[in-house]
């Protein structure tokens, strides 16, 4: 099977606001994860699960290491071209959903249709739109504005949004953090099927052990060498 | 599209927008209404002073003879010395000389004694008198009097009627007081009524200097002030040079004193503009702050739009997309303030006055404009720069 992210010797250290010491987010001496793999990403609160999905999607670059992630070398690339990557390769899904509150539950998924800077018209847009809002069971909210809709009707949006450039990856931080249980598992399917219907490499990070008994992979922040030992295989 | 989200977006906050739209409007049409006023006076000051090619009078203020001579305003000024009045008037150096006697009034209104020169006062040499009957006719006899159009629009003044005449040039319009003043013995009788001229004139009458004479008796043939006409450009400047170095009488062109002409006024007109810089740049300041605020407000919205792919650039774009429609609204809503303001100032200065204020369109209401997309441009540029020190990854930790 295909490589779809390896990490090689990545560290993320951030300078202490207050005693100006080095303190080390996340450190990754190889990680290997490949396409249309379903990977948990386990660990205590402050192991560097966020650092490490954000690393992956560009939003931060680590502070030395090799990132690759879809052939490309996200380590090296330019803030602009890695705008891009992310608009077209990486889906995200986050624990406070993060919907843009003045556009109703469509508009916010065809908004993410307008960074990747495709040449879908606006037809296409909405219809692409309607489509996956039907598919996350909300074909009835397509105009409700984010404070009309329930957590788990947003997180539900959010995986609409998350798929709207069709990427190759899904991430996942803390999605069901803020949900009750069976939202959580409407949640947890919808991730399930994009990964085994889309061949979508999912990433899920959470410290909720329950979650990720549908994974088959898991990667323990707490625990590097188990993570390396993963990575083998 | 992305200009259908920053539309969203105003539309969702509509009320901050309005303000901030009325408040940019505000500030353009206060610098255009003022810089449209201040032109159109120097305009009217010009074009009322057109028929004045010299005004010569007793040493002194040259303002002030300006002003009672072309305004019919301001304090009169003293006699001028009669033996120069009389050798100009006779020795054929002036196409024309118009003889000017100050001193009375009637409700507020000057009368201007003058010979039947006067109504031959015209612009130019190729232009019409400025003085045409309305109805009846030019004076002849003493106590005749001919009426300026808004004189008698205001005083409510017609052919047949009698005035009672007061000394002194207060613009009294209490009756009891201008009783107190009155020539008892000497009333006028309106024979002619002026066509508008659209000039200060407007607001004045007139009558023989012979009456003048008559009613401040004692033999004595002064006359206030006159107005020269040259038969050439070269004519006037030895006749200006040889009153202006003499120690007799003074000579001055209106059309030159027109700047400190409205000594006051000007001052006024000065502080004006300070105060309308004052409120364009807070203006100004209130638009940038407000667009500066709302991109505050959405840092986390932009960090949401980040990691969905959106580059700076976008959202940059987004800013300027906003404080362009900002523009867009204010713009033509303060020129079309600052037209409608300038148009009372004129309306105020024609009533007041009766100098003519032409509408006119400026091109200073260009730069003004150029300036205000300027700022509007540095007002998306501060925003969009504190977007560039986003921190996307903290802002999208927070709820
Ligand atoms: N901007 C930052 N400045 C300093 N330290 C940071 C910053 N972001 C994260 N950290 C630190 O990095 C570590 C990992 O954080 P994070 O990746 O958010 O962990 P997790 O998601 O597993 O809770 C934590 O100790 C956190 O305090
Ligand atoms: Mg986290």
């Amino acid at each position: 099977m295909d490589e779809m992210i390896r990490l090689t010797n990545v560290r993320k250290v951030y300078r202490s606001s207050g005693s100006g010491a080095m303190v080390e987010a996340l450190r990754v001496d190889r990680l290997s994860i490949l396409a249309g793999e379903r990977a948990g990403i386990r660990g205590r609160s402050g192991s560097g699960k966020t650092t490490l999905l954000h690393v992956i999607s560009g939003i931060l670059t680590p502070s030395g290491g090799e990132v690759m992630v879809n052939g490309a070398r996200l380590d090296t690339l330019g803030e602009p071209k890695r705008d891009l990557f992310r608009a077209r390769n990486v889906g995200c899904i986050f624990q406070f959903f993060h919907l843009i509150p003045y556009l109703t539950a469509k508009e916010n998924v065809t908004a993410a249709m307008l960074f990747a800077g495709g040449a879908m018209s606006r037809r296409m847009m909405g219809e692409r739109a309607d489509f996956l809002l039907e598919s996350v069971g909300l074909g009835g909210r397509l105009h409700h504005m984010p404070g009309q809709l329930s957590g788990g009707e947003q997180q539900r949006v959010c995986v609409a949004r998350a798929l709207a450039n069709d990427p190759p990856i899904l991430i996942a931080d803390e999605p069901t953090a803020n949900l009750d249980p069976r939202n959580k598992d409407i949640i947890l399917r919808l991730l399930y099927r994009a990964n085994e219907e889309n061949r979508l490499t999912l990433l899920l990070a959470t410290h909720d052990r329950d979650a990720l008994s549908g994974f088959t992979r898991v990667i323990d922040l707490d625990d590097m060498s188990a993570m390396e030992g993963e990575a083998a295989c | 599209m992305l200009m259908s989200i920053s539309f969203k977006y105003i539309t969702k906050r509509l009320r901050q927008y309005a303000l901030t739209t009325l408040v940019a409007a505000l500030a353009i049409s206060m610098t255009i209404a003022v810089t449209l006023a201040a032109d159109s006076l120097k305009d009217s000051v010009v074009y009322a002073s057109m028929p004045f090619d010299m005004i010569v009078g007793a040493k002194g203020s040259a303002a002030q003879l300006a002003l009672n001579a072309v305004f019919l305003r301001d304090t009169p000024v003293g006699n001028v010395d009669q033996a120069v009045y009389e050798r100009y008037m006779n020795d054929g150096r002036a196409r024309r000389i118009i003889p000017l006697a100050f001193g009375d009034s009637y409700r507020g209104s000057w009368i201007v004694g003058s010979s039947e020169a006067l109504f031959t006062l015209r612009p130019s040499e190729r232009e019409p008198e400025i003085f045409q009957i309305q109805e009846g006719r030019f004076f002849q006899d003493k106590y005749e009097l001919v009426v300026g159009s808004e004189a008698a629009r205001r005083l409510g003044l017609a052919v047949g009627d009698t005035v009672k005449a007061s000394h002194g040039m207060s613009d009294i319009l209490d009756e009891e007081l201008a009783a107190s003043r009155v020539h008892n013995n000497h009333i006028y009788t309106v024979v002619g009524a002026l066509k508008p001229m659209r000039r200060p004139y407007d607001l004045g009458m007139f009558a023989s200097i012979e009456t003048f004479w008559d009613i401040h008796g004692g033999g004595e043939r002064g006359v206030s002030a006159f107005i020269v006409t040259p038969w050439d450009y070269v004519g006037l400047m030895s006749m200006y040079q040889e009153l202006n170095t003499g120690s007799e009488a003074q000579g001055v062109f209106p059309g030159e004193v027109a700047g400190d002409l409205f000594g006051v006024i000007g001052r006024g007109e000065e502080a004006l503009r300070l105060v309308s810089y004052a409120v364009a740049a807070l203006g100004f300041a209130t638009v940038i702050l407000s667009l500066y605020w709302s991109v505050l407000n959405r840092r986390k919205e932009n960090a949401i739009f980040r990691a969905l792919g959106a580059g700076r650039s976008t959202l940059l774009r987004m800013v300027v997309t906003e404080s362009a429609m900002v523009m867009l609204v204010s713009a033509p809503l303060g020129l079309l303030f600052g037209h409608l303001v300038s148009g009372f100032i004129g309306l105020y200065l024609r009533r007041v006055m009766a100098v003519y204020v032409p509408a006119s369109f400026s091109v200073q209401e260009l730069y003004i404009l150029a300036a205000y997309a300027a700022i509007g441009a540095v007002g998306a540029a501060l925003p969009a720069a504190s977007a560039y020190r986003q921190d996307v990854a903290g802002l999208l930790a927070g709820e």
